[in-house]
């Protein structure tokens, strides 16, 4: 089901990172737990979120440098530095057309439910990496102007018992 | 025919200004536009507005699309717009239940730039280009 959920968050990053902000991307296909620290170092990050809730509870976590949102924003807006909008919408954004993608093609529910994407501090994100019950799908995203981590946090119901 | 009045709803304001830049390139550059960011505040915007078009998200705060449409099927003038769907939802059931409500359209998010032109002549008709043409559109979009 994780291996499921990785293609699919995948081809759902990769079809809004093309289409949308024109960027190509790469994945980079070794990125492990590990990583994750380095990544998050001493780096003022952008974090958003995004909860799906179906038969199964699946948050989404997107994370990347001021900079390089800045210049997928203006990629994704067509605006100049200077009528620059808001790099933090735009990264909500981006999470709320990946998730739509993923509700589509993971959950069967009916009633599946796609949140209001919201910007969450990195503490939040260190705290569902931390959850045990929860099995974590990470993705780094290798892009032109730097890279974008994102980080799917899956928490069955069988778990929850 | 003169210009026509295009109402964007999305609780993006980046969303609302990729939706506005697609639309201006695909031909309606000198055309009117309104944005509201949820249903609530594009109900209050179009008291005394009148919208020829009304494009939304369909997840929002407050007010989400589909109860903006039920909303505006209620009222005698409002129900008469045409209201042009655009979300990241793809399910079946809800696209279904848009329609029912009396959506005009609906277009999947991420979508290409064409597919709102196509949208928008398919719900308007052929009269609103203001002189773009479709063979200059890509070239419009300065993305």
């Amino acid at each position: 089901m994780e291996m499921k959920l990785k293609t699919l968050m995948k081809d759902s990053i990769s079809e809004v990172l093309s289409g949308m902000f024109f960027s190509p991307v790469e994945f980079s296909e070794d990125f492990t737990a590990e990583g994750i620290n380095d990544f998050l170092k001493n780096r003022n990050l952008v974090i958003a979120r995004i909860l799906v809730e179906g038969e199964s509870l699946l948050e989404i976590y997107a994370a990347v440098l001021p900079e390089t949102m800045e210049e997928l924003t203006l990629n994704f807006t067509g605006k100049s530095i200077a009528e620059m909008s808001d790099i933090e919408g735009s990264l909500m954004e981006m999470l709320n057309m990946a998730g739509g993608e993923i509700v589509a093609d993971f959950f069967e529910s009916p009633e599946t439910r796609l949140h209001i994407p919201e910007i969450c501090s990195e503490s939040d994100l260190l705290d569902s990496l931390s959850d045990k019950n929860t099995e974590k799908i990470l993705i780094k995203c290798n892009l032109i102007d730097g890279e974008l981590l994102f980080v799917g946090s899956l928490r069955k119901p069988e778990i929850e018992r | 025919m003169g210009k026509l009045t295009i109402m964007v709803v999305d609780d993006s304001s980046p969303m609302r200004e990729v939706i506005i830049k697609t639309i201006k390139a695909a031909g309606y550059s000198s055309d009117n536009f309104i944005q509201a960011s949820n249903g609530q505040k594009a109900l209050e915007q179009m008291q005394g507005n009148w919208i020829d078009l009304l494009v939304t998200d369909y997840n929002m705060p407050d007010m989400d699309g589909l109860e903006l449409i039920e909303e505006m099927q209620k009222d005698e003038v409002f129900s008469s717009v045409p209201v042009l769907i655009i979300t990241t939802e793809r399910r079946d059931e809800l696209i279904n239940m848009f329609m029912e409500k009396g959506a005009a359209g609906y277009l999947k998010k991420p979508f290409k730039p064409e597919d709102i032109r196509q949208k928008i002549i398919e719900i308007l008709g052929e009269r609103i280009c203001d002189g773009n043409e479709a063979e200059d559109f890509d070239e419009g979009l300065d993305f």
